[in-house]
């Protein structure tokens, strides 16, 4: 049970990155064309209207950091202080570099 | 049913935003002593709000994601097509960081646990200004949004 508690902080960090890596490169769990409501595992041609990666990138994100702050909740080389620091620190970073990619929304 | 939604929405984040801005105050200048309003807003026990404010944020959030295919088809292309770049921008940005959020309150609750740990007094801090700089941003931008014939921007 406690390491599992240790891979809370652990958790929020690893997230972070991996939803700016699925964000940026569009690795989406699945997909969904809100103009006709479909869901799908891939991008489906043809298909009307928009296409929304966003939950598919939250899926990928919180599957792949819970299996992986699990994991590194085991080792003891990761430090207390080092999760600590790195919950806050890396989500701060990943919203600066979210907003360092969607920049051209800004100046162009 | 989206309008409905819509103003659950807005009063959920209206409450979070409360909840939130109460913790972080408490935390960067707590009370010390005085009966004016300001010292009573930052005055609170600022752990009680932590449970309160991770159901709010997610409750809000679900809420959010319900209304989002709504605005990505009805809003979104009418801002592009006015070009209205930064609006788009910004609610893009809300996006994200309302995603970035939720696998933030993990961290958020282990380190608001009780009997608080001293040595982690920074960690709440940051994570609770992180929480709030999200939350103030997603209510601002969705009021800005909900209302932008009206700033005329």
């Amino acid at each position: 049970m406690s390491a599992l508690l240790r891979a809370l902080p652990i958790f929020s960090a690893v997230y972070a990155v991996l939803y700016v890596i699925a964000m940026y490169f569009n690795i989406a769990m699945f997909v969904h064309y809100p103009q006709t409501g479909i869901w799908a595992w891939h991008d489906v041609p043809g298909q009307k209207g928009p296409a929304m990666y966003w939950y598919g990138w939250i899926a990928n994100a919180a599957i792949g950091a819970a299996i992986i702050a699990v994991l590194l909740a085991y080792l003891p080389v990761l430090q207390r202080r080092i999760a600590a620091t790195g919950a806050w620190l890396v989500p701060l970073l990943s919203m600066l570099t979210v907003l360092f990619i969607i920049r051209s929304w800004f100046i162009r | 049913m989206i309008t409905t939604l819509l103003i659950i929405h807005g009063l959920l984040a209206v409450t979070l935003l409360g909840a939130l801005t109460h913790q972080t105050l408490a935390l960067w200048w707590p009370a010390r002593a005085g009966h004016s309003v300001a010292t009573s807003f930052r005055g609170v026990r600022s752990q009680i709000y932590t449970n309160t404010i991770i159901v709010l944020f997610v409750l809000t959030a679900i809420c959010g994601s319900i209304l989002y295919p709504t605005y990505r088809i009805a809003v979104r292309p009418i801002l592009e097509q006015l070009r209205m770049n930064a609006a788009n921008g910004i609610f893009e940005f809300k996006e994200h960081l309302v995603a970035i959020g939720l696998g933030l309150l993990p961290a958020y609750w282990y380190y608001w646990r009780q009997p608080l740990s001293p040595e982690y007094a920074f960690v709440r801090r940051m994570l609770t200004s992180l929480l709030a700089f999200i939350v103030w941003w997603g209510f601002l931008t969705g009021h800005i949004l909900n209302n932008i014939r009206g700033f005329g921007l």
